[in-house]
């Protein structure tokens, strides 16, 4: 597993609505509290990131790391989910 | 809605320690226009079960009969040849404070062996004139009726209660022989607060009499205030319009709303922020408890999630104003928001939300709809607020 870099910044905006806080957006928090200890996240709440109420959607909760949504996200895979976005953004950079 | 004085009317009331029944009832109803308002406290006889009979029939006629317009001697004879007799004591019994305030803000006040009521005007007692009427009971000597009438005034105050407030901790050193002068704390409190609403008033008695009887009531302890005053009106908006084209008129109705507003919705929140050109926050260093946090929007006095906080406030009124543990915070400020007003609108937005529409939802999760209706219909038969249901 690729590990985060404690100097890598991460921007993460969780949604907070109704349906992404049911299936489980506060333990996501809790896990990003977690990971703020020792990783440099900027973590932001929104009531809702609109990206659920349509028909057919992907399934909450949703939350966008770097400029990128991601659904159904479990706390446990978190830290992975992360490395693996900022490893899409070097590989973009390169 | 109505622009006449509001009576804003609360109580708060608990069992004497160890029974589970209260001894005291009370009961109110506010008559179709909102006009007219009749509260009755009773408190039966013992404590318990047959205590709570005794209350709870009393109240029930007292409330039927003086919101039909009965007159006293008839509705007090009726009580008394009502009770069932105490079998251990070979008496029927329980006290009676009416309060009936009218339309044209005439408050008449009837009351039988409850602490005479306290009327308060610009945070002094007011002396008023006092009837005083005899009616024959069977098997017991005639009681005595007292009647008086206030021509209120805004911000007149009647706070009443039973005597487990006047006889809070009797035999203490400090009050041997009770609570008996009530006011000078109520005064105090009204010096600190002007504003303070009968709820909020009505707990506080509640809880210093808990208080001095050492937080183990020896009776059964309950207090109604009626607080006559231009009503405070909120408005409450939650859910998206069913069409899109509704956005600019929810927008505009909130922002020419004269009063408080809250906002119940992610989406109805940023639909706002939107069509106002404001920036919406959500701070998550306010998340605690189980609900998501709420979010500042400028102009708005509160911003919560929309169905999970709105359930979860209806079942907190519905469960008891008089409920000692703590609510989620959203529940909480939006619970004392409401109870702090008198003329709620409610303006329910009826698009659906496809994701709240998954089976993995939860069952309690109901149609937005219903919940709003639900809520409405609480705050007005139980809080006596006037309410106002609105769907687009």
């Amino acid at each position: 597993m690729k590990e985060l870099q404690r100097n890598e910044n991460i921007e993460i905006e969780l949604c907070m609505g109704t349906a992404c806080h049911v299936h489980g957006a506060a333990d996501l928090l809790h896990r990003l509290e977690m990971l703020g200890n020792t990783y440099s996240i900027n973590v932001s709440g929104t009531p809702c990131l609109g990206s659920c109420r349509e028909s057919g959607a992907l399934r909450p909760p949703v939350i966008r790391i770097n400029d990128r949504l991601h659904f159904g996200v479990l706390p446990d895979g978190l830290e992975k989910l992360i490395a693996a976005v900022l490893e899409d953004d070097k590989e973009a950079q390169r | 809605m109505s622009e006449q004085l509001f009576s804003d009317i609360a109580f708060s009331s608990t069992a004497k320690h160890g029974e589970s029944a209260r001894g005291d009832c009370f009961l109110s109803r506010r008559d179709g226009d909102g006009s007219t308002v009749v509260a009755v406290l009773s408190d039966g006889l013992g404590s318990g079960i047959k205590a709570n009979v005794l209350a709870t029939l009393t109240a029930k006629i007292a409330l039927d009969m003086f919101s039909s317009g009965e007159d006293l001697l008839t509705a007090a004879g009726l009580i008394y040849t009502s009770l069932p007799t105490c079998s251990e004591r070979r008496i029927s019994y329980a006290t009676f404070s009416v309060l009936r305030s009218h339309g044209n803000g005439d408050v008449t006040l009837i009351e039988f062996d409850n602490p005479p009521a306290l009327v308060i005007r610009n945070n002094e007692l007011l002396e008023l004139e006092t009837e005083v009427f005899t009616v024959p009971r069977p098997r017991a000597a005639p009681a005595t009726i007292t009647r008086r009438v206030l021509h209120s005034l805004p911000g007149d105050r009647v706070v009443f209660f039973s005597d487990g407030v006047s006889q809070a901790g009797m035999g203490s050193p400090a009050h041997p022989l009770g609570w008996q002068d009530v006011f000078p704390y109520i005064r105090g409190l009204l010096n600190h607060n002007p504003q303070l609403g009968s709820t909020d008033l009505s707990k506080a008695v509640l809880r210093r009499a808990e208080h001095l009887d050492g937080m183990k009531a020896r009776d059964d302890i309950s207090c109604g205030v009626l607080h006559v005053r231009h009503p405070r009106k909120t408005v409450l908006v939650s859910g998206p319009p069913f069409h899109p084209q509704g956005d600019e008129y929810l927008a505009s109705l909130l922002k020419n709303f004269e009063g408080k507003k809250a906002v119940c919705g992610g989406t109805t929140a940023q639909i706002i922020a939107r069509e106002w050109g404001e920036q919406l926050h959500m701070d998550l260093s306010l998340h605690k408890g189980s609900l998501p946090p709420m979010s500042r929007l400028k102009g708005v006095d509160l911003v919560s999630e929309g169905i999970l906080t709105i359930s979860a406030l209806k079942d907190a009124l519905e469960h008891s104003v008089e409920r000692i543990e703590s609510l989620d915070p959203p529940v909480e400020q939006l619970q004392n928001l409401l109870l702090n007003s008198d003329s709620i609108r409610i303006v329910g937005g009826t698009r659906i939300n496809e994701a709240h529409q998954d089976p993995n939802m939860p069952m309690e999760l109901e149609i937005r709809r219903n919940a709003l209706r639900s809520l409405g219909e609480i705050l007005k038969t139980r809080y006596l607020k006037e309410v106002e249901l609105e769907f687009i």
